[in-house]
């Protein structure tokens, strides 16, 4: 228990922004070998890497430590803190936690892993483990996957039932034994599928996403249900007090896979970004702008981004019939002042950056190319060797000068979409209104492994909830 | 009232207006959020009022109890309460979640008689009959009657009401959160303290 207030709460995001710069990267990697081949004797389980960020250090730019699962075959994804700036809410302050814990789920598993970060930030410890049985007895939930900080407890989506099957949803974790405390919905209305999450805190709005049950996802996308457009393509706003489900905003039967969604930080504002993967019509990807205005809450696609024709032979065979690279849009992530919004176009190898001050109209103001199907663009580090994988998971800095991208989606689906396997990397962007480039330097190989989220030291542009302007 | 009993309840009330988790910090809030002063006077009259609520209803039962109980049983009661509460604060501190951010004034009342009753604030005061000269309470008082738990409760919730409203003002006013959120002590621990103190005095008292 401290009796100061933890530095790294933010009563706001303005606040944030001038905190010092991040020291330390935490980046959770799956281990392939653990997926693709069930009859290894020894296998290994998946990793959270620890990375240097401080420019002034020795290993600046280094993997410092890996800490390894117990348990092989975990599929670590997303994961998120046990406490962030949402403690400093005044209707249920919590001031005096620590943002220390990470809470980090298995999305093949079900196992969630409560790492410690205070003893020794560069040597994280795991101090408890969620078995799947208790989280699928406890919550009714499998397949764990987007962690927010709430302001009374900690909040987890999940993909299926205990059953592996629809629906999915949300529960809640206690935060201060990380018990799971049961199924957040009170009345889900016709919500069935699930993926992301977050909310308008101070409007007592949460905001959830569809992808599709596990059997949809688990063995990669399957093109007939997709063509069938049988993937979530529907974003659900519930009452955060009532825990019931209010509305369904559609984005229509041709977007598939509505996943990351970015609410803006400010909480006077009612508007955010969704980002949707694919277009079964013409194989594009979609950025969409929830908002609300008189006539209650809305959606509206504001950036739509074309596939690109590619020689046959450079694809992988679900996309030869096509001929063509989706975008495939797989993470967006939204500056702390609400400014910019950096668009992951995992399948041509884009890293976009949107000005979103107006966002009814956002404006491209720049574009870095890194990997992608058949593209294979390089880093500036070597410029010689092609790189696979593409900008897949983009993590914003507090301040919003720099962006951390990582290069692996999802095993089943990388698997399908970069046949070739994926050398992991993670790379480091410098971002100012004049300016949007690699790091030169900046360039971390992750032997054998791809490194998926990236959480930032003290917070980051998508972990902190705000509840003041 | 002897002036050090007024002085104890009015100190105390001003003490529970001082913690952010009683009310200061959400009026703040929720005139940010409106963007409008306005939402600090009505806030902190709906927070006054469910603090007041809270504070009068635990020194009721509590006077009530002493004319059924005698005045060991009275005090080993709340002195357990106290203990109680003292422990939760320290060990096991949790707060609601039955409230969010887009409340109105019934929300409110309720939210701050929640809170009040949740941390103790009426045991404390009416603890506080132990601490003053002249104790107001039924183990010393013939009869007893509904001045002897209503001038205490609206001594305190008047230093509340002081407390709350000149912080919310002065914080909205000045944009002060910034400062002073990095100077949040932890309420929780000195809450503790002031309950086991109350529960102490109760005991020698």
């Amino acid at each position: 228990m401290r009796w100061t207030i933890d530095p790294t709460f933010y009563p706001s995001a303005r606040v944030a922004m001038e905190s010092p710069p991040e020291k330390l990267a935490y980046v959770v990697a799956l281990n392939p070998a653990a997926q693709s081949n069930g009859s290894l004797e020894n296998p290994r389980g998946d990793i959270l890497a620890v990375v240097d960020l401080d420019p002034d250090s020795k290993t600046y730019g280094q993997i410092v430590s890996q800490l390894e699962m117990p348990y092989p075959g975990d599929e670590l994804h997303h994961f998120g803190w046990n406490a962030c700036s949402s403690s400093l809410c005044p209707q249920s302050p919590h001031p005096h936690l620590e943002r220390r814990y990470l809470v980090v789920p298995g999305l093949r598993s079900s196992r969630i892993y409560v790492i410690d970060t205070k003893p020794n930030p560069l040597f994280p410890e795991i101090t408890k483990i969620i078995e799947p049985e208790v989280l699928k007895k406890r919550t009714g939930y499998s397949r764990p996957h987007t962690v927010h900080c709430g302001p009374e407890g900690i909040y987890v989506s999940a993909l299926g039932n205990d059953k592996g099957e629809g629906p999915g949803g949300i529960f809640i974790l206690d935060h201060f034994s990380f018990d799971p405390l049961g199924m957040w919905e009170i009345d889900r209305g016709p919500q069935y599928y699930a993926y992301d999450f977050w909310w308008h805190i101070n409007q007592d709005i949460l905001i959830s996403s569809e992808w599709g049950t596990p059997p949809m996802v688990e063995q990669g996308v399957v093109g007939s249900l997709l063509m069938e457009g049988k993937y979530g393509h529907r974003l659900h706003l519930w009452d955060m007090r009532k825990r019931k489900h209010l509305q369904v905003l559609d984005l229509g039967e041709d977007n598939q896979m509505a996943l990351e969604l970015r609410p803006a930080h400010d909480p006077r504002k009612s508007y955010g970004f969704a980002g949707v993967v694919i277009s079964r019509k013409d194989l594009s990807a979609s950025v969409w702008l929830w908002f609300r205005d008189n006539s209650g809450w809305q959606i509206k696609k504001v950036i739509e981004i074309p596939a690109i024709s590619v020689e046959q032979e450079k694809l992988p065979t679900l996309l030869k019939p096509f001929g063509k690279v989706p975008p495939l849009i797989t993470d967006i992530d939204l500056s702390l002042d609400d400014k910019y919004l950096y668009v992951s176009c995992w399948g041509t190898g884009e890293l976009r950056k949107y000005e979103v001050a107006d966002p009814y109209n956002p404006e491209l103001v720049g574009c870095l190319k890194i990997g992608g199907i058949g593209f294979q663009y390089s880093h500036p580090k070597n410029p010689q060797k092609a790189l696979n994988g593409g900008p897949q998971m983009v993590e914003v800095s507090r301040d919003g000068k720099r962006i951390y991208l990582t290069n692996s989606l999802y095993w089943a689906w990388d698997e399908q979409f970069y046949p070739s396997g994926i050398e992991g990397w993670m790379v480091k962007i410098q971002s100012t209104p004049k300016s949007f480039e690699f790091e030169k330097d900046f360039f971390i190989e992750f032997a054998g492994l791809r490194p998926h989220q990236v959480r930032l030291q003290g917070g980051d542009s998508s972990t902190d909830s705000f509840c003041f302007p | 009232m002897s002036i050090e009993a007024l002085g104890f309840y009015l100190g105390l009330g001003l003490f529970h207006g001082l913690n952010p988790a009683m009310g200061w910090l959400f009026a703040v809030a929720l005139a940010l959020q409106h963007n409008s002063f306005s939402w600090i006077p009505r806030a902190v009259g709906a927070l006054l009022v469910g603090h007041f609520l809270a504070v009068l209803f635990t020194c009721g039962i509590f006077v009530l109890l002493g004319k059924a109980l005698s005045p060991f049983w009275v005090k080993g009661l709340s002195g357990i309460a106290l203990f109680g509460f003292g422990f939760y604060w320290l060990f096991r501190a949790r707060h609601p979640n039955w409230v969010g951010m887009n409340v109105g004034i019934m929300d409110l009342v309720y939210w701050s008689f929640l809170m009040a009753s949740a941390h103790g604030a009426g045991l404390m005061v009416f603890a506080g009959s132990s601490f003053c000269g002249k104790p107001f309470f039924p183990w010393s008082m013939q009869g007893g009657s509904f001045k002897l738990f209503l001038y205490p409760s609206v001594v305190h919730s008047l230093g509340y009401f002081l407390a709350i409203f000149l912080i919310a003002t002065v914080v909205f006013r000045a944009d002060l959160l910034q400062f002073f959120y990095k100077k949040w002590i932890n309420f929780d621990i000195l809450w503790s303290i002031s309950l086991f103190l109350a529960a102490m005095g109760i005991a020698l008292g």
